[in-house]
This record gives structure tokens, C-alpha cells and sequence, in this order.
């Protein structure tokens, strides 16, 4: 049964999950331009020197593209569900409705997370064909929160769909708003390495509370 | 289990306005039941009530036995529900919505599902999202009818429905009934339709009152009766007068009572009860007589 649901939203989000895919390899193709343009433009020396001392971040386009691609999955993924209310459909099915819930947020947070994998694969690849191994350690490091920011945002994002009353909701969104904002505070490239595994315990508790709307839209007054 | 369906002492209200104050009705196993009233009445509120799709204010409603905020995933599977605008996953297509329904039904019989959805003429791979309401209703009915249940709770079927789709409809929900002992709470703003199939009907009114009687007995018993303008006081409402409307032809007076009550009733009011006769009325005509027309 669970495997039925997890197909159903595979059937749902394929063709927005393509469109999102799309727009994150544009964004490294923009990316991997600007890089070879510092070249192009500058001896490697003084690239190298201004990458490495200086912290300058070619890819600094690339942060928000994770969250925007969050808040997009979950967009296509539960504004559908809300028109008309049409989550009790899968509501009523006859399981567990933790299940059915989480079965969707699985689902979603799937989605994004792969397109980031591929987003941080490519950053790191693309890193690797003009910079030693250093700078590419510290371009993932550094990008590393921008793609926990997109996990984020994508349950901040459910969190503040599923919710049924407004009240609440902008509640949610507060929540879900300083929760990203944890991933998105900048300072120097790589400096949120030594507190990575501390955010990403800190977004696998944050994952259940989307059950909290849910409950709240099955049950109401939960 | 003798009754399906119990409703017991229910209270709800939106802020300050109530819906049902002290609502009870209960519907025995393989009855059919029309919810009927007018629009803001509460009968969409009632369902979701029923689904525990909403927390009423006080009392509480059983479905087979569980309460309706804690419906069991064995209980879910017996009771079909067909959602106000007849609500699908529109991203699906005929045969997938089918596959993914039967994995959780485990009495699916798909024969009853494609039995409808062929009669549409459509691939089975076209998508739900491209068919018309009446497409969608089919499909709809089909996957509640193919799941088997015990009961079936259908919100305003009607909706969106031409007469052609609305005959489907019911001639496939009236085969199905036939086969065995399932219970129906319906709710439709075509009333006319559900003369052929309700047994017993229950009237919301506004303010939280509610009627519940055999649907024969409404037909037979409540009676419109027209009393000419005559120029004497207007008769007013009471126990006996359930509605009183004011028409061109005259006063149109709508009772329980026979035509000698109502006529010493008028009399008693201190009105005139000269040219009182009784008019024959459909179903449709004695529901806005019984509810009223606004």
C-alpha cells in the first residue's frame, strides 16, 4: 500500500521534478561559465589567489537555488492537495494516516534531495577540473547549507501548506522563515562546516512536525 | 451492528451562528438515506463531521461502530466517500487511479470500476484532469463501487452533472444497491432523483432542527393545500401549518394535516378558509413547501 502512495507521488511531481532538475543544471551551467570567465579574464594565479585568500565565491549564485527549488517541489506538490481540500482523498485511504503523510513527505523531500546531491556533485565536479582538492572540499563545505536550506524549505514550505487555519499558518511560516534562515546566514566561505552534522540532526527533528498540520487538517482543533 | 450511521446529540456552530443544536438521527444498515435541506443548512459540514474531517463543537457521530474521530483503517476501507465535486487525483489517468485505489481495497472488484469508466469512450490512459465533471463523477463512482463498501457517504453527487451524466449515475448506483446490504447517506440539490432509491429522508433545517422520516410517509402525508386570496388576515405558521408562501394565485399552505385540520385551523387563526383545496406536488414541490423557498 505505502508503495502505491510513494507512485502516486512519483506520478504527481515527474514532470515538475524534470522542470526543476532543468533549472538547477542551468543555474550550474551559469555557474561553471562564470568560473571558466575568471580564467578567461585573469591569469589562474590571481584567480587561485583570490578564490583561496580572498574567499571570493564564484558560485555564489547557486544560493538560493536550493531553497527556491524546495519551495517549488512542495509548491506542485501539496498546493494541488489543498484545492478543495483534496488531501482527504488520500486521507480517507485505510492506513495509518502518520503513513500517508510522511509517505508524501518522503516522497517530496526525495525529489529535492536528489536534485541538490546532483547540484553539490556538479559544484564539486566542476570545482575539481580547475582547483585543487582543498577548494573543492571548502566549495562544498560552503555550499553544503545552501542544499540543507533546501531541504528546509521544502518542509517549512509543507508545514505552512498543510496547516488549515491562517492563524497558524503564518505561525508555521515564521517557523519555517528562521528555520532556513539558520542555513543562509553566510560568513566566510566553509564557516559552517564544524556545525553541519548539528544542522542536519536539527532538520531531521524539525522533519516530523509537518505531521502537526496534518493532524490538524484530518482531525482539526488538534 | 443495527445502525450504520448514529449521530447522537450533536452541536455545532461557526462562531455565533448554529449549525445543529442537539442533532440525533441514526441510519440501520442497508437503508438508504437522503440528507436534504438548503444550501448552508449544513449538510457538506454534516459529512465532514461524519468522516471526522471536522471536530463538532459537542456530541458525537459512529460510523460501523467507531467514532468518527477515530475511524480505524479497517473501518475507512468499509465506507466509500464521495467528496462534494466529486474530488480525484486529476494528475492520473483512468487505469492508474484504478491500480492505485486496488492496492488498499482488498474486496476490489476492478470489473465494477472499468463497467463504468468504458462506457465513457476514453483511453484507459487518459488523464483525469482532461475530462469533463460528469467524465469525473464516473470514474469517481466507479473506484467507490469497486471498492466494495459497506457504506457509502456521496456529497452532492449532483454537482456539475447534465441530466444524461446524473441517469448514469444512478442507474449504476441503483444496480449496485441492488446486490446486498449497503448503507447510503446521500445529499443532492436535485431532489427529484432521489425518490427513486431513498427510503428514508432527513430534512436539516437552519437554526439546527432536523426531520427524520420514511420517505413514503413524506409523500403520502405531507400535503400542499392552496387558500385564494380572499382579502382576510394571511394565515401564519404553527405546529400544524409547517409553511405558508405567498404565490400569485394565493396563499400555499404546507401540512401534515388533511384538509379538514387545516381547514379548522385557519378558522381558529382568525382568518377565512373559503376556496382551500389541496394541489397535487412532486417530491421536489414538497421539499421547498417543507424547507421553504428562501
Amino acid at each position: 500500500m505505502l508503495k502505491a502512495l510513494l507512485l502516486k507521488e512519483f506520478v504527481k511531481l515527474r514532470a515538475f521534478w524534470i522542470v526543476a532538475l532543468v533549472f538547477n543544471m542551468c543555474m550550474l551551467g551559469y555557474v561553471y561559465i562564470t568560473m571558466n570567465g575568471l580564467f578567461r579574464l585573469d591569469h589562474a594565479e590571481v584567480v587561485w589567489y583570490r578564490v583561496i585568500h580572498l574567499g571570493q565565491l564564484y558560485y555564489s549564485s547557486l544560493t538560493y537555488v536550493p531553497a527556491v527549488t524546495g519551495l517549488f517541489i512542495a509548491a506542485v506538490q501539496f498546493f494541488p492537495e489543498m484545492r478543495n481540500q483534496r488531501f482527504r482523498i488520500s486521507l480517507h485511504l485505510p492506513i495509518a494516516p502518520h503513513l500517508i503523510v510522511m509517505g508524501h513527505v518522503f516522497v517530496g523531500f526525495l525529489a529535492v534531495a536528489v536534485i541538490l546531491i546532483i547540484d553539490l556533485a556538479g559544484l564539486g565536479l566542476m570545482t575539481h577540473t580547475r582547483f585543487p582538492g582543498e577548494v573543492v572540499a571548502r566549495a562544498l563545505t560552503t555550499a553544503a547549507p545552501w542544499m540543507l536550506a533546501g531541504l528546509s524549505t521544502y518542509l517549512g514550505a509543507t508545514l505552512v501548506l498543510l496547516e488549515p487555519t491562517w492563524k497558524i499558518r503564518m505561525l508555521n511560516f515564521a517557523v519555517a522563515a528562521g528555520m532556513t534562515g539558520l542555513f543562509l546566514r553566510g560568513g566566510v566561505p566553509g564557516a559552517y562546516g564544524p556545525i553541519l552534522p548539528i544542522l542536519c540532526a536539527a532538520l531531521l527533528i524539525y522533519t516530523p512536525s509537518v505531521l502537526l498540520p496534518a493532524y490538524r487538517f484530518r482531525y482539526r482543533r488538534v | 451492528m443495527k445502525y450504520a450511521i448514529e449521530v447522537n446529540n450533536l452541536h455545532h456552530c461557526y462562531g455565533k451562528r448554529v449549525i445543529y443544536q442537539d442533532l440525533n438521527f441514526k441510519v440501520p444498515r442497508g437503508k438508504v438515506f437522503g440528507l436534504l435541506g438548503k444550501n448552508g443548512v449544513g449538510k457538506t459540514t454534516l459529512i465532514k463531521i461524519l468522516m471526522g474531517f471536522l471536530r463538532p463543537t459537542g456530541g458525537e457521530c459512529r460510523i460501523l461502530g467507531d467514532n468518527s474521530h477515530a475511524l480505524s483503517p479497517a473501518t475507512r476501507c468499509k465506507v466509500g466517500l464521495l467528496f462534494e465535486g466529486h474530488l480525484a487525483y486529476e494528475f492520473m489517468s483512468i487505469e492508474g487511479v484504478e491500480r492505485f485505489f486496488a492496492t488498499f481495497y482488498p474486496k476490489w472488484k476492478r470489473e465494477l470500476y472499468y463497467g463504468l469508466t468504458d462506457r465513457l469512450g476514453l483511453p484507459k490512459s487518459h488523464k483525469i484532469a482532461n475530462m469533463s465533471e460528469g467524465q469525473r463523477s464516473q470514474v469517481v463512482l466507479g473506484l467507490i463501487m469497486a471498492q466494495q463498501p459497506e457504506v457509502m457517504i456521496l456529497d452532492d453527487y449532483t454537482m456539475g452533472l447534465d441530466a444524461g451524466y446524473r441517469r448514469l449515475f444512478l442507474d449504476y448506483l441503483a444496480d449496485y444497491l441492488n446486490q446486498g446490504d449497503i448503507t447510503v447517506l446521500v445529499t443532492s440539490h436535485i431532489v427529484q432523483d432521489l425518490e427513486k432509491f431513498v427510503h428514508e429522508v432527513i430534512f436539516l433545517e437552519r437554526g439546527g432542527q432536523a426531520s427524520q422520516m420514511e420517505l413514503q410517509d413524506f409523500l403520502q402525508g405531507f400535503r400542499q393545500y392552496l387558500l385564494p386570496k380572499n382579502g382576510s388576515k394571511p394565515p401564519q405558521k404553527s405546529d400544524l401549518l409547517k409553511n405558508v408562501e405567498e404565490t400569485s394565485q394565493g396563499t400555499m399552505l404546507y401540512s401534515f394535516a388533511d384538509m379538514g385540520k387545516v381547514s379548522e385551523h385557519l378558522t381558529e387563526q382568525g382568518g377565512d378558509n373559503r376556496g382551500l383545496c389541496e394541489i397535487p406536488m412532486s417530491f421536489e414541490d414538497a421539499f421547498i413547501g417543507f424547507t421553504g423557498r428562501y
